[in-house]
């Protein structure tokens, strides 16, 4: 790898409304903001509890709800990164965008209208493919460079932030927009459901309560940038996307590798790309999505990566904003940067008795302070694809007064 | 750093056969695909080259997890690798898909329309992650390294190979399969209908017919991707080598773009490190957004060279277009060839492949 690819921006529309500040400070908070299923019907099912963008967050016209969380959240990035798109070679900036489920809704109408027989403007369904979600976006920022949308289901956005790296490294482009997008349907509602995969009461990560996930929507992207793109014009970098890894469990389609052998891989991959041991790690966010089996494998992927004498402090978002599917692993990524760049890591919402099972230190109930130099995402999928990302401090250091690497975390 | 990337092997599930040999002469001899009864274009898979323990599963499969996992196993046994795999956290999975598992998807919907949420099938719901027939595969062939579906419109299958040289050039994995994969029904065929871009062959001939829509095929294409090294310390025969990949946009492409500059980006940086361009053959895109590749490929001073459109033969078969026109040309002669990927989305892929041995 020639190139080091630098974050220089975030934007983020989440259930918590737009902005990543409102993210990050709910974050803090230990906020969640799971609730009982509003904004949309989802015939025979009762008692939903989802993750919503409120109504008002983002304003409604005619494109898909996906559409408009994407380009709300990339344009705050590019504010964030201080970046006009007309001052660059439009043809080097890549958008990169993980998908799980493109814009499902056009669909969903098609085929209701179809069962109906009712019309149906059939070309809207030219908005509906998996790969639409990031060609609508490119087409709305003017982009010429790669236009690229990874589905590996949950992991996407973790994926797709490590593929950005990538592109840099193998000189595809110099400015890469990614992240990843979801708007909650009735498609992916039910099929949750019918997994019997979903809570009727909260989201509780590495609980011994545990009983399922809820299901939440919005955007996260990230302008990342090759070292030399950056420095010449002089934008700050907010931390490095130090390394990726991707592995397959090869084990089973829906339920997690019993022994996280799979993750362990991703997460190893991770750290040799960027050329780091384990113990170089300062937090983990985790994949956390609350329901028995996931969890679960998740201590026994960190427990074989960190080894049993080191309780490396884990945070996970997923009881503060659902399950944002492809865009979660690009939420947690715009966590592992703030973590970094304020040396705070938020409480795992909806964790309070912790898995007597679970031998990891999760950060809970209150931020604890951590000067991180190094914080470590995680994230697995159905199909048995996991993926795994390691952000890295930039030096000079973001702020002054930290303390010297190599003191152990506290808990205020 | 970037070492020499090489194609070991192609399984090939096509409408014009199941081997790369009889892809090739079929589509030599100008054979045209058939579109059968139910709306499908391949009659039937070859679902008997998977070995009899891996078939238990088989039963569930959608037809995209069908069309992969056989030619996913006709790849590994063109390229002579014996399962289980040695190393099989050094091995890969790209897989490129135009459309993914949308006919499960309507499936699994279908019925949630007529009779609710609560009838929905979890079996049904499995099939709906587009990663689905990647996963399968992994499962299948025990590949624990890098798994990925990615999306491209019609391009998706050369992006999945540009994707596999990456991976394997830059050291994540030493061999990958890799390629494109999409399957077709009566669903889709009354969509595309549906929405006024269902075209007979008749009517979708590369370079002469320019009105927007295709003539829907389907198939699956997998290349075994290695690193040289890898081919060479296990005496592979080498099918192909990957001298260069380039992906772009070009939001004009469904419409008139007087000065493509997206795609002449694109194809730019795909011959980059080519020293006499003129001697490039093209396998083009060919249609529907044909009237602009015509002018990219003048503009980048491929305008008087050989160009073949596979399509004529194949149809549009979405992401797998583009790894079959990879197969043919590495089937072909020793002669470098571009291989140029257009989705009306805007979406641009283009892979240099040079032929090693006669097929």
């Amino acid at each position: 790898m020639s190139s080091r690819a630098f974050l220089t921006g975030c934007g983020a529309v989440s259930p918590f409304g737009v902005g990543v500040e409102t993210l990050w400070t709910a974050l803090r908070a230990g906020r969640s903001a799971v609730a009982a299923l509003r904004g949309i019907a989802v015939d025979g099912l009762d008692g939903v509890l989802a993750a919503e963008v409120p109504p008002a967050a983002v304003a409604d016209d005619a494109r898909e709800r996906i559409d408009r969380f994407a380009a709300a959240a990339a344009h705050e990035a590019l504010r964030d990164a201080g970046l006009r798109l007309a001052d660059c070679d439009l043809t080097r900036v890549a958008v990169v965008v993980g998908t799980s489920l493109g814009a499902m809704p056009i669909g969903e109408r098609y085929l209701r209208a179809r069962h109906a027989g009712t019309p149906f403007a059939a070309r809207r369904l030219l908005g509906h493919p998996y790969a639409a979600t990031a060609t609508t976006l490119a087409r709305a920022l003017g982009t010429r460079g790669p236009v690229l949308s990874p589905s590996i289901a949950c992991a996407s956005g973790t994926q797709a932030i490590g593929l950005a790296r990538e592109l840099i490294a193998h000189d595809h482009a110099d400015v890469v927009v990614a992240g990843g997008a979801e708007a909650l349907c009735e498609f992916v509602l039910a099929g949750f459901a019918c997994l019997r995969a979903t809570t009727a009461t909260a989201v509780r990560p590495f609980d011994a309560r545990r009983d399922g996930l809820a299901l939440g929507e919005g955007a996260a992207l990230l302008v990342i940038e090759s070292e030399t793109h950056a420095r010449r014009r002089g934008a700050p970098p907010q931390a490095e996307i130090a390394g990726s890894g991707l592995s397959s469990d090869a084990v089973h389609m829906t339920a997690p590798a019993r022994d996280g052998a799979g993750a362990a891989r991703a997460m190893r991959a991770a750290l040799a790309d960027a050329d780091l041991a384990a113990d170089a790690v300062d937090v983990v966010s985790a994949h956390g999505t609350a329901t028995v089996f996931n969890d679960a494998m998740e201590m026994a992927a960190l427990d074989a990566v960190f080894g049993a004498a080191r309780r490396v402090p884990v945070s996970g978002i997923k009881g503060a904003i659902g399950h944002t599917l492809a865009a979660a692993g690009a939420f947690e990524a715009i966590l592992c940067a703030r973590i970094l760049r304020d040396g705070v890591v938020p409480p795992t919402a909806g964790c309070e008795e912790i898995d007597p099972a679970c031998r990891l230190d999760i950060v809970r109930g209150t931020v604890r302070r951590i000067a991180a130099r190094v914080v470590l995402s995680t994230s697995s999928a159905f199909a048995g694809n996991n993926a795994a990302l390691v952000l890295r401090a930039v030096e000079p250091l973001p702020q002054p007064g930290r303390r010297p690497r190599g003191r152990k975390s506290s808990t205020p | 750093m970037t070492g020499a990337v090489v194609i070991t092997g192609f399984g090939i599930v096509s409408p014009l056969g199941h081997s790369l040999p009889e892809l090739a002469r079929r589509v030599a001899a100008g054979e045209q695909a058939a579109t059968t009864a139910d709306g499908s274009v391949i009659a039937s898979i070859p679902l008997d080259v998977i070995p009899a323990a891996a078939r238990t599963r088989i039963g569930r499969l959608d037809r995209l997890c069908r069309l992969a996992l056989a030619a996913s196993y006709l790849a590994l046994d063109d390229a002579a690798v014996a399962l289980p795999l040695a190393a099989p956290q050094r091995v890969g999975l790209v897989f490129g898909s135009g459309l993914g598992c949308l006919l499960s998807n309507a499936e699994f919907y279908a019925k949630i329309v007529a009779q609710g949420a609560a009838a929905a099938s979890p079996r049904a719901f499995a099939s709906t992650v587009s990663s689905a027939a990647a996963g399968e595969v992994s499962i299948a062939l025990g590949v624990h390294g890098p798994n990925t579906t990615m999306h491209m419109g019609l391009a998706a299958g050369v992006a999945a190979l540009g994707y596999a040289m990456d991976l394997v050039g830059g050291g994540r994995a030493d061999m990958v399969l890799a390629g494109g994969v999409d399957a077709l029904d009566a669903w889709l065929a009354t969509a595309l209908r549906d929405m006024g871009l269902f075209k007979t062959p008749a009517q979708a001939r590369p370079f002469l017919d320019a009105v927007p829509g295709l003539w829907p095929s389907e198939g699956a294409a997998i290349a075994v991707v290695e690193s040289a090294a890898h081919a060479a310390a296990r005496g592979a025969r080498v099918r192909a080598r990957l001298l260069a990949y380039a992906a772009g946009f070009e939001p004009t492409l469904s419409g008139r773009a007087p000065l493509p500059h997206g795609v002449v980006a694109t194809l730019r940086r795909a011959l980059a490190g080519q020293p006499a361009p003129a001697r490039v053959l093209v396998s083009a895109h060919g249609t529907p957004c044909d009237a602009i590749e015509r002018a990219a490929l003048q503009a980048v001073g491929l305008g008087a060279v050989p160009v073949v459109a596979p399509k004529a033969c194949l149809g549009d078969a979405f992401g797998a277009s583009g790894a079959f026109a990879a197969a043919l040309a590495s089937a072909g002669a020793p002669t470098p060839a571009l291989i140029s990927a257009l989705c009306p989305s805007g979406s641009i892929a283009a892979l240099l492949v040079e032929a090693c041995a006669p097929v």
